[in-house]
């Protein structure tokens, strides 16, 4: 080889020399919100369930319209912490499907239970729901991003459930709303067959 | 060889070395505008820094106006002086948990706990102070910190204003969206417990 060439394939090779790549230091934090979000639209028994809550609220006013909102997901992400640690808890799925039954039934009849009630009966379906969560959540995502994905994608389901819920305040409205509330009540008890089977 | 002809040569292998590609650390705080922007891109691409901050600023200003103002100045400043410290050599490598984070601001708003104005500016500049100085500490890795901080402090006090005027807007479901946000912030740093223990 010439001198001359030797020099620029030695220059070449500098300049072409790959340095330690530290790409991607914060692994996974877009696909963990995606992941997050999407995880509790991807079963029909959540989705009917959070819509109930919100619907219920909507149905019961102030301040349940606010109060179950804001306590749902803390307790389910109590459940979820439970999950995630890896506490049993039996009959999971088949709590998941009452919530179905039960609030759905409770949009259909309008029931009004005291606050405390009510707090009580979605709190206990809240640990369920949290709890499943928990224990399918996937590995190699940010777990800061996936939380904050599922936490807000629950909460827009209740807020959807009390947008809808609105109509409450027209008559037929509030038939439209207690139809809706048998429609949730029988996909419940569709889940529930599910879970036996 | 004559001088002329080594010169050249060396030249050569020079600029080969210049052009050299540097150790490539992209995704956190090079956005190629320069370092206070990087502060900024790395304070809003961060919600382990900018959720609480934002969870702060919305408890100070549900609080009230004296807490919201106390709050704009207090958050950046403390951040300020966090990061600044964080990014020193020979800082101890303390580094604030996320989810205690979310959970302790998420928990306060959620509850709106009722702190004085002195114990909540209290609560907000330990906020800022903690979460600071861990962003120093990440800034501080990548070569420089103290241009980026002075970046990050620019977006919190901008970031602290709209926030605490938000949740002290005078509309009546701006408080109930304030505590339901405080709910999933809480909600979410109980999750990431969850996830760390896992």
């Amino acid at each position: 080889m010439k001198p001359n060439r030797f020099w620029l394939f030695l220059a070449t090779a500098v300049v072409s020399l790959p340095a330690t790549a530290h790409a991607h230091a914060q692994v996974g934090e877009a696909s963990g919100f995606a992941a997050g979000f999407l995880h509790p639209l991807s079963g029909l028994d959540h989705i009917i369930a959070m819509v109930a809550v919100g619907l219920w609220g909507a149905q019961l006013g102030s301040p349940a319209i606010w109060m179950l909102p804001v306590t749902f997901p803390l307790v389910m992400a109590f459940g979820g912490f439970l999950g995630l640690i890896g506490v049993p808890l039996p009959g999971i799925e088949i709590g998941i499907a009452l919530s179905g039954v039960l609030l759905g039934a409770a949009v259909m009849t309008e029931s009004r239970p005291p606050l405390y009630f009510a707090a009580a009966l979605v709190a206990v379906f809240a640990i369920c729901h949290g709890h499943a969560h928990g224990a399918e959540l996937p590995p190699g995502t940010s777990g800061l991003t996936y939380s904050i994905g599922f936490v807000v994608a629950t909460g827009l389901l209740h807020a959807c459930g009390i947008g809808i819920g609105t109509i409450h305040q027209w008559s037929y409205g509030r038939l439209a709303l207690r139809a809706l509330g048998g429609l949730i009540s029988a996909g419940g008890v569709f889940f529930l067959a599910q879970a036996f089977a | 060889m004559t001088n002329g002809k080594l010169g050249g040569r060396a030249a050569l292998v020079a600029i080969g070395v210049v052009l050299a590609p540097g150790a490539a650390e992209a995704h956190l705080v090079e956005t190629g505008l320069g370092p206070v922007y990087d502060g900024i891109a790395h304070f809003a691409l961060s919600p382990e820094y900018c959720v609480p901050i934002v969870g702060a600023a919305l408890y100070a200003g549900l609080r009230g106006k004296a807490q919201a103002r106390s709050a704009i100045i207090l958050l950046p400043l403390t951040w300020l002086i966090g990061s600044l410290f964080g990014g020193l050599p020979l800082a101890p490598p303390l580094n604030a948990p996320p989810w205690l984070m979310l959970m302790l601001v998420g928990g306060f708003i959620a509850a709106e706990v009722p702190l004085s104005v002195r114990a909540s500016s209290f609560f907000t500049g330990a906020i800022g102070l903690m979460l600071g100085f861990s962003s120093g500490m990440a800034t501080a890795q990548y070569g420089q910190f103290i241009r980026p901080a002075l970046g990050s402090t620019a977006a919190i006090f901008v970031v602290t204003a709209l926030a605490a005027a938000f949740a002290n807007a005078t509309f009546g479901w701006t408080r109930i969206a304030v505590r339901v946000i405080g709910s999933w912030i809480a909600a979410s740093g109980m999750l990431l417990l969850g996830w760390v223990l896992h």
